[in-house]
C-alpha cells in the first residue's frame, strides 16, 4: 500500500500526458489524412470568357480546362445544329483543385477573389458531404489539443506535488550521504530507480492502453467510415513516449535534488 | 604534527549574524579537543564552517589544503570523504539498516564489498551491535544509535571527526562507551573536535581546550 502510494501520483501524472500526446498525434493524423483524401477530389468549376492560364490564389494548387467536346457530340443529334459556332460562342470552362481542404470562410473569400476577375463569368462551389465529416474532425482536432493543454497542465502540478513530497521523503538521507561527500549518482540512485520504475509502468500501462485501443471495434469502424489507410508506428511512437517518459523522471530527479542543494 | 585546520582572522555566521569575531584557531592531526562555551555561542557554528556547510564571511580557514573560503561544490564533496561528522540527534539513514548505515563511507569511497563486510562485522563487534547489524535505527537505544553514528565516522579512518553534542542526550554510562570510542578513535591517528557544554569529569587522554564566549574564541591552556 505504501509502495503504490509513493508511486501512483506520478505514474498516473505520466499514463496521463502520454495518453494525451499519443490521442493529439492520432486525432492530427487521422484528419490531416482525411483532409488529403478528400482534397484530392475537391474542386470548384470556373467559367470565364478568357483563356486562363494561371490563377494567383495560394490556396489554388491546379488549374485543368474542362473538355466539352463530348457534351457537344450528344448534341449532334440535332441536325440543325452548327456545333462549331456553339463552340465558339461557349465560354472557357476550369476545374480548380486545391492545396488544402478550404473552410467555408476560405472558400467564399476565393470565391470574393475569383469573382474579381472581370473575365471570370461564374464560380460554383459545392457542399459535399465530406465538408461536415471534415468539420467535424477539424472541431475535434480542436478539442484534442486544448484536451491536450488541460492535461499537461493538470499532470504538471501533479508532479509539483509529487516532488514536494519527494524532497520530504528524501532530502535528510541525502544530506546524511552528503556529509560524508556522496557523489550525485550515489546520492540520486535511490530517486532515480523510484522515477525510473514510474516511468517503466507508466509506458507499460500505455502500451497495453495503444495496443486495446487501435485494435479496438470502435477505432477499427471509424477508420473503416473515413476510408482512409492510417499508419500508427507502435515502436515509433513507443519509442517517443518513452523518451518523453524518461526524460520527465530524470528532470524531476534533478529538480529534487538541485533544490536540496540549495537549502543548505 | 601538520596543521589539518587553519583559521586565521574568521568571521564567522549565518546570513545576517556574526557569531564569531575575528576568531584564529588551527588543528593540529592527532588532536583532540573539546570545544566548549555555552549556550548560542557558536560551537555549533564552527563546527559547520569545518564541515562546509557554511562558509566564513571573513578570513582565512583552510582545511586539508582546501580555501573553504572558495572551495567549490565537488572539492568539498571529496573533502568530507576524508572527515567524520556526529551529531546529538545521530542523523542515520532510518529506511536503512544498522549494518548499512555503518558502511556509507566505505560506500562512498568505493570500497570493494568484502572489505566493507570485515570493516563493518569488526567494529559492530568492538560496540558490541555485531547481534543488532540488520535492524533499524528506530529499533536501538539512543546510546546504540549514537555509538553507530561513531562507528560510521571513523570506519574509513578520516583525518579528523567533528562532533556536534554527542553525548547530549545519553545517559553517563552510554555517554561513557561513546567517549572511549572517541579515545579510540584518537588513538588511530584520528584528530576529534567534540564541541560540548562542559568538560568531561574523567578523560584519561590529553586534549586540547577550546573555549567561545562573546564571539571570541580563546585556547585554554
Amino acid at each position: 500500500m505504501k509502495y503504490l502510494k509513493s508511486h501512483i501520483l506520478l505514474i498516473f501524472a505520466l499514463v496521463s500526458i502520454l495518453f494525451s500526446i499519443e490521442s493529439y498525434w492520432v486525432i492530427n493524423k487521422i484528419v490531416d489524412k482525411y483532409e488529403t483524401k478528400i482534397v484530392k477530389n475537391y474542386t470548384i468549376l470556373v467559367v470565364s470568357k478568357t483563356k486562363i492560364d494561371k490563377i494567383n490564389i495560394n490556396e489554388i494548387s491546379k488549374i485543368e480546362q474542362i473538355n466539352i467536346d463530348k457534351n457537344l457530340q450528344n448534341l449532334k443529334k440535332f441536325n440543325n445544329l452548327d456545333l462549331d459556332s456553339i463552340k465558339k460562342s461557349l465560354p472557357y470552362f476550369y476545374k480548380l483543385y486545391f492545396k488544402k481542404f478550404p473552410t467555408p470562410n476560405e472558400l467564399k473569400q476565393i470565391e470574393t477573389k475569383l469573382l474579381a476577375n472581370p473575365n471570370i463569368k461564374r464560380v460554383e462551389s459545392f457542399r459535399i458531404k465530406q465538408h461536415q465529416i471534415y468539420n467535424l474532425l477539424s472541431i475535434i482536432k480542436i478539442i484534442i489539443t486544448i484536451f491536450m493543454s488541460v492535461v499537461l497542465f493538470i499532470s504538471t502540478l501533479l508532479i509539483i506535488k509529487q516532488l514536494e513530497v519527494w524532497k520530504l521523503e528524501h532530502s535528510e538521507r541525502m544530506y546524511i550521504m552528503e556529509l560524508f561527500g556522496a557523489p550525485f549518482g550515489l546520492k540520486s540512485a535511490i530517486l532515480l530507480k523510484i522515477a525510473f520504475t514510474d516511468a517503466f509502468i507508466s509506458i507499460a500501462l500505455m502500451a497495453g492502453i495503444i495496443e486495446y485501443i487501435f485494435n479496438s471495434s470502435v477505432y477499427l469502424h471509424l477508420i473503416n467510415q473515413l476510408q482512409i489507410n492510417i499508419e500508427i508506428s507502435f515502436f515509433r511512437d513507443m519509442l517517443i513516449l518513452s523518451s518523453i517518459s524518461f526524460s520527465i523522471a530524470i528532470v524531476s530527479t534533478i529538480i529534487v535534488i538541485l533544490s536540496r542543494k540549495k537549502e543548505i | 604534527m601538520s596543521k589539518i585546520v587553519i583559521g586565521k582572522d574568521l568571521y564567522l555566521g549565518y546570513k545576517d549574524e556574526i557569531i564569531i569575531e575575528n576568531g584564529s584557531f588551527s588543528i593540529n592531526s592527532g588532536d583532540f579537543i573539546f570545544l566548549t562555551g555555552p549556550s548560542g555561542s557558536g560551537k555549533t557554528t564552527i563546527l559547520k564552517h569545518l564541515y562546509g556547510e557554511l562558509k566564513p564571511k571573513k578570513g582565512y580557514l583552510n582545511i586539508g589544503g582546501f580555501d573553504m573560503t572558495k572551495i567549490s561544490h565537488s572539492n568539498l564533496m571529496q573533502l568530507r570523504r576524508h572527515i567524520g561528522v556526529v551529531f546529538q540527534d545521530y542523523k542515520l539513514i532510518k529506511e536503512w539498516n544498522i549494518e548499512r548505515n555503518v558502511r556509507l563511507p566505505l560506500i562512498i569511497a568505493g570500497v570493494d564489498e568484502e572489505t566493507q563486510q570485515k570493516e563493518v562485522i569488526n567494529l559492530l563487534s568492538k560496540v558490541k551491535l555485531a547481534h543488532k547489524a540488520d535492524k533499524y535505527p528506530y529499533e536501538l537505544s539512543g546510546g546504540e544509535q549514537q555509538r553507530t553514528a561513531v562507528i560510521r565516522a571513523i570506519i574509513n579512518r578520516p583525518v579528523c571527526i567533528f562532533a556536534d553534542e554527542p553525548t547530549g542526550n545519553l545517559d553517563d554510562y552510554s555517554a561513557k562507551l561513546v567517549m572511549d570510542l572517541f579515545s579510540f578513535a584518537n588513538e588511530l591517528g584520528i584528530s576529534i573536535i567534540i564541541a560540548t557544554h562542559h568538560l568531561p569529569q574523567t578523560f584519561d587522554i590529553p586534549y586540547r581546550h577550546i573555549h567561545i564566549e562573546g564571539k571570541k574564541i580563546y585556547e585554554v591552556s
